[in-house]
């Protein structure tokens, strides 16, 4: 990446951030609020049948709506990423991938406002994580970037000869979210349907940066590795992936 | 030294008929196959282009400029061919790419010229000199939404005047803005050329491509049809757009013939010069044509007395196809709301043959009205129904 390819990716977040944020003074609020919402219903319909079971609920809850909101920030961003950016791609040559990359990290600094709320929650449960807790959380959102950019990636290009593909993603990011361990505990699935949990990354990624930012423990360790080694290397694919379709899908914005 | 070498290179669109753009008709019927038209926008078209020589592309619309600037700017990839080009490309296109209207212009700038392939440092040492040139002093923390088109064309502009490349490629920069402006752009052009860069330069302005243009090509159905000289170019282009309105349209229009009148009627279908905001406007042309015209475009333009042109509206852009006119008849355009702030207006008519190939008829101040209002505090051109929301 140059020096001029940072610039750009500089003034694209930029441009991001200002209009989320800055235009309205209400932009950080809005930023925090719809995930602090969803959690507060969440909270309020689950806490009575999940409230005993799990320690920390509130905890548990929130930090799991922060990753899965910034995973499906991530992808819906990257989705329409070259659909928005069209006017720009179709007068001058710039390195399209840093379209995607850029439309993605503003989702990443969302993520730090949630963090920031949670603070509060942190303290409020009387509860302090230790610094390699934090360590390891922050590992583990990295890991769910990757695999969130690697499919953002594919799903760019598919987005701009399927338009519909929008609605049917949100629909998969509804499905996904009660597949994936947020509001109930993995331990709660028995029988045919936890394959399905299992099978579903988000669940080990969710399930390792959970446990060790609120309760301090290594699990799904091993999973959470392979999961890192498939993304990187689902990135891989969807770099190949763009980097072959890109020139070629000029012609259909 | 070849900077730009284009060799061979031919470009097909596929013109999707009936394609396939949602998933969802996958699954509703997912053994109807796509259907293209194809068409060929360029075909076996190779040229070179040495450093530091203005070359000016010209051609009818749809011969293929636009698309073989995008290949040579590396928006396109073409079918076959290839384009090497040595240097640092900088391709305006458009003025003012990825300005977005909810930013101040400080920001846009920072965006725009990013994008144009500055370094936002290079940007910062010439944020002042932007400005100024632009005559944007004191604006620079005003949203965009809120400049008129005037200073957003002067500031674009201006951003762009700073990219530093080699190679520059312009299309059509100089469609936008008045005299003044045009001046600015061509002081601009000749100081690229004098510093000996190498410029490729599409218009349709046939005095710009003579006076700046080393060399000109003309292309025509996606093919060079002539290069050369930019005199002789300009003079055999002239001559062969002449030939083809010939054989599209009619013979020459004799006296008598053409536009005769045009009438404002209202409601009522009576003649009449006055109207009031939100009525209903009838104008009727009238034409007298001793041959057939085939495929005619009627278009209407009608200007407030200050000479500013309020709308202009053609029968092509509308999708009215006329097969064919003949004798003495009439076309009548409806306005159903006339929606212009009170003032006197006049209208023109201009008849253009097959692909406003050729002009046929021209009737200027063919016919005026004047517009009353009831309502006191307007002002701007024309009214545009907004729905006010309280909070």
């Amino acid at each position: 990446m140059t020096k001029n390819d940072k610039d750009l990716l500089f003034e694209f977040v930029k441009t991001d951030f200002t209009l989320r944020y800055n235009n309205s003074i209400l932009g950080f609020l809005w930023a925090v609020l719809k995930p602090l919402l969803m959690f507060s219903v969440m909270y309020f319909v689950f806490s009575f049948f999940m409230g005993n079971t799990i320690k920390y609920y509130s905890l548990y809850l929130l930090i799991g709506i922060f990753m899965y909101n910034f995973f499906q920030e991530v992808t819906t961003n990257g989705l329409n990423s070259l659909l928005q950016k069209k006017d720009i791609i179709l007068k001058v040559n710039f390195k399209r991938y840093l379209a995607v990359i850029g439309s993605t990290l503003i989702a990443g600094i969302n993520l730090g406002f949630n963090l920031l709320v949670s603070v509060i929650f942190f303290a409020f449960n009387h509860l302090l994580p230790t610094p390699q807790g934090i360590l390891f959380f922050l590992v583990s959102i990295i890991i769910l970037y990757i695999l969130a950019l690697g499919i953002a990636f594919f799903i760019s290009i598919l987005h701009v000869k399927f338009r519909d593909l929008q609605h049917i993603w949100e629909i998969l990011m509804l499905i996904f979210f009660y597949l994936t361990p947020i509001v109930y505990p993995i331990s709660i699935i028995k029988g045919k349907f936890s394959l399905i949990i299992y099978a579903n990354p988000l669940t080990h990624i969710l399930t390792f940066g959970r446990n060790v930012l609120i309760y301090g423990k290594f699990s799904s360790v091993l999973s959470t590795f392979i999961i890192l080694i498939s993304s990187l290397l689902l990135l891989l694919l969807g770099v190949l992936f763009f980097q072959k379709n890109i020139k070629k899908i000029a012609e259909e914005f | 030294m070849a900077v730009i070498e284009v060799s061979n290179i031919t470009k097909t669109f596929r013109i999707p008929q009936e394609r396939k753009t949602q998933l969802k008709e996958y699954f509703v019927n997912p053994f109807k196959k796509n259907t293209y038209k194809e068409f060929k926008a360029l075909d076996d078209v190779s040229f070179s282009i040495e450093k530091g020589e203005f070359v000016g592309i010209i051609g009818r619309n749809g011969s293929g400029k636009s698309t073989l600037l995008k290949i040579i700017s590396g928006i396109f990839l073409p079918n076959k061919g290839y384009v090497k080009t040595d240097g640092n490309v900088i391709p305006f296109l458009e003025l003012g790419v990825g300005f977005n209207m909810e930013l101040t212009a400080k920001e846009n700038i920072f965006l725009n010229g990013v994008i144009l392939g500055m370094s936002r440092s290079s940007l910062q040492s010439k944020y002042k000199d932007i400005i100024n040139f632009a005559e944007l002093e004191g604006f620079e923390n005003t949203q965009l939404k809120n400049f008129s088109s005037g200073m957003q064309v002067r500031l674009a502009f201006s951003i762009a005047m700073q990219a530093k490349g080699d190679i520059y490629i312009l299309d059509e920069v100089l469609a936008v803005g008045d005299m003044n402006f045009q001046q600015k752009c061509f002081n601009t052009f000749r100081k690229l050329k004098k510093e000996g860069k190498t410029i490729v330069f599409v218009s349709h302005s046939m005095g710009a491509v003579e006076e700046f243009c080393d060399r000109v090509i003309l292309l025509d159905h996606g093919k060079i049809q002539d290069e050369g000289d930019a005199f002789d170019v300009v003079r055999y282009y002239s001559e062969m757009s002449l030939k083809n309105g010939e054989n599209t349209s009619i013979n020459k229009v004799s006296k008598g013939e053409g536009i005769v009148s045009v009438k404002a009627l209202n409601l009522k279908l009576e003649e009449s010069s006055s109207f009031n905001m939100g009525d209903y406007i009838k104008l009727r042309i009238n034409y007298s044509f001793k041959g057939n015209i085939k495929n005619p475009i009627f278009e209407v333009n009608l200007y407030r007395n200050d000479g500013l042109c309020v709308a202009s509206l053609n029968t092509q852009d509308s999708e009215v196809e006329i097969n064919q006119i003949n004798g003495n008849s009439f076309i009548d355009l409806n306005i159903d709301n006339i929606n212009f702030f009170a003032g006197s207006y006049n209208v023109s008519v201009i008849l253009f043959s097959e692909d406003f190939s050729t002009e046929i008829s021209f009737l200027e101040n063919a016919c005026s009205f004047e517009i009353f209002s009831q309502k006191e505090r307007q002002s701007g051109v024309v009214e545009i129904l907004g729905k006010w929301e309280e909070k």
